[in-house]
């Protein structure tokens, strides 16, 4: 009975990884990339998230929302969370960004809040300084043959790590297609930069 | 039989003596909190406060606490000036978080989150929030609380919302926080005691007593606009009535008679937050909880007199909720705030993504030329020289 106990929660407690050659790779049906090297790949409440060194070092996720959508879920039915909007200009992406990180970042203690949420945008939830979120260069950039944008952030986790991140993304047919891509400053961040600026230039939007 | 005398005689003093430290009794009530008192390290008591320490550890290190010196200091005299006696005991963290909210752990910890400070209007009114939080502490109610329910199965919950009352939990699981508040709130009696209390050293301290009520019942008005989602954190542990805000008021009535000249600490107040104001009411219009920020920034309003920078954060909070008519509401706020003079900045910036949302790409492209043209080093230049070259 108790080696049952263990293994359920050994299985609840890990995380499926599946490999990610270094080949091109639909993100659902919208667009695909190129990488050209090998990663990690995991599901999050549907969001594709990859790694190399693993999600708290660094990790690429692939966000994909429909207008009214939340970058958080929550179990909470009347959870405030703030909800993309389909005509939401590059300047409102970032401020529905950051809010949505502050709404999930309330305080210390996160217990209640990590056991409600999934959380696609590279952060565990709760585990940022909300007051340390910065975000600075939001310029155009074009997605495969879409106009998008861009933008570089940072924060501090609540235990002071600083972590970097830069966010690649376009509005298309009402979604928001979304690459956000964090990792520790120290080292981790910079580590597979490259690697993703060519997982960018290499978007094709096919449809 | 002299020796029987004594015995009464010291019997009777001691009697007296109790009741002096319990002028006023609820249920379960104990002695005050006497200055630099702590508890016997074998008590209950003991182990809440070893909890409540581990909890103010976390707290300090959360970048969460406004270090401000100035603000603090500020903050602190306040305290010492309603209770000289155990201001040494107190430690105040002012925590950054758009949420109505103050308290006070039974070992000392005192919070003050900012969304209270952005809406007090003056000293007197944070002094008799403030003297009601140490009204709790020097009855010691979360003491009495804990002893009440540490008996049942509602003791686990106990301690997570006195982790989440304490600031420390989310404050997004307010829904959750208000339906279990009811375990962790004080008694009504608790709570009636608080408000004698705090009136009482708020009136000794001089602050103006109508002040008291005022807070309450302004903060009631916001609630009760906002719906249930606009349930404050501060009221799902201190559940308050209107009766007990007309009891204040009454109280304030007699009171103000008592002494010719009172304060309200106006100049003083606004003084101190001034720095600091324009930030909170950022953080207060992306809270998410639309109806209740318009009533307090319409109360803001009529209370200060016109501000561009509020009819700016009136106009952000319009394009935020996105309402039927809201844009024209934004646009119409954010003229205002034009007309006043000395706006905001990035008034230009949101006032051209709402005209691009109305179609009018002119106005649209107006603004956003100005936009840049105030902040010529502004770090979204690009793309907004992007949306221009677009619009044209």
């Amino acid at each position: 009975m108790t080696s049952i106990l263990i293994v359920l929660v050994l299985i609840g407690g890990c995380t499926h990884y599946t490999a990610v050659p270094a080949q091109r790779r639909a993100i659902g049906s919208l667009y695909s990339v190129k990488s050209n090297v090998a990663w990690s790949q995991a599901d999050e409440g549907g969001i594709q998230v990859w790694t190399i060194d693993g999600p708290l070092l660094q990790a690429l996720r692939f966000v994909t929302l429909n207008d009214g959508d939340t970058l958080f879920r929550s179990y909470e039915k009347d959870a405030k969370l703030p909800r993309f909007r389909a005509h939401m200009t590059p300047n409102e992406v970032v401020e529905f960004f950051v809010a949505s990180l502050k709404s999930v970042s309330g305080g210390v203690d996160t217990h209640q809040l990590a056991k409600g949420m999934v959380h696609p945008a590279g952060i565990r939830a709760g585990s940022i300084n909300a007051a340390t979120i910065d975000v600075k260069n939001l310029r155009p950039a074009d997605f495969g043959r879409l106009p998008g944008f861009r933008f570089d952030f940072s924060f501090l986790s609540k235990e002071g790590l600083e972590r970097q991140g830069i966010a690649f993304g376009s509005i298309h047919e009402g979604k928001l297609l979304l690459m956000v891509y964090s990792g520790t400053r120290e080292y981790y961040f910079d580590k597979h930069k490259q690697d993703v600026e060519a997982i960018f230039s290499s978007v094709e939007v096919m449809k | 039989m002299n020796r029987c005398k004594i015995s009464l005689f010291l019997l009777l003093f001691c009697a007296v003596c109790v009741s002096c430290a319990t002028p006023r009794g609820t249920p379960g009530a104990m002695d005050d909190i006497q200055p630099s008192q702590r508890p016997d390290s074998s008590s209950d008591e003991a182990g809440l406060w070893m909890y409540m320490d581990r909890i103010e550890n976390r707290l300090k290190t959360s970048g969460r606490v406004v270090s401000d010196p100035e603000l603090n200091a500020y903050v602190r005299q306040i305290v010492c000036k309603l209770d000289p006696v155990h201001c040494a005991d107190i430690r105040i963290y002012i925590v950054d978080t758009p949420h109505f909210n103050a308290s006070m752990a039974p070992n000392g910890c005192m919070q003050v989150w900012t969304g209270l400070m952005v809406r007090a209007e003056n000293e007197a009114q944070l002094a008799y929030v403030l003297g009601h939080e140490m009204a709790h502490y020097l009855r010691r109610h979360t003491l009495q609380q804990w002893r009440t329910v540490r008996n049942t199965s509602s003791a686990l919950a106990f301690f997570s919302l006195a982790t989440a009352a304490a600031g420390v939990g989310f404050v997004g699981s307010l829904a959750q926080l208000a339906a279990l508040g009811a375990i962790f709130a004080y008694s009504r009696d608790q709570e009636r005691e608080a408000d004698d209390i705090g009136f009482e050293i708020m009136a000794k301290a001089g602050y103006e007593p109508v002040q008291a009520s005022q807070i309450w019942g302004d903060l009631l008005a916001e609630e009760e606009a906002g719906g249930k989602l606009a349930k404050s954190v501060f009221f799902a542990t201190h559940p308050t009535t209107p009766e007990r805000i007309a009891t204040l008021r009454d109280l304030a009535d007699k009171t103000a008679k008592t002494r010719d000249s009172w304060t309200a600490g106006r100049e003083e107040y606004l003084h101190a937050t001034k720095p600091f104001r324009k930030e909170w009411l950022r953080e207060e219009v992306h809270k998410g909880n639309p109806n209740g920020t318009l009533v307090f920034l319409n109360r803001l309003l009529k209370d200060q007199g016109d501000s561009a920078e509020v009819h700016f954060f009136l106009g952000e909070l319009y394009r935020l909720r996105g309402e039927k008519d809201d844009c024209e509401n934004a646009c119409s706020e954010y003229q205002k705030a034009l007309d006043l003079g000395n706006p905001p900045p990035e008034l230009y910036r949101s006032l051209g993504v709402v005209c691009l949302r109305m179609g009018k790409t002119r106005e649209a492209c107006d603004s956003f030329e100005e936009y840049l043209k105030v902040n010529p080093d502004a770090s979204d230049r690009q793309i907004i020289e992007s949306y221009i070259n677009r619009l044209r």
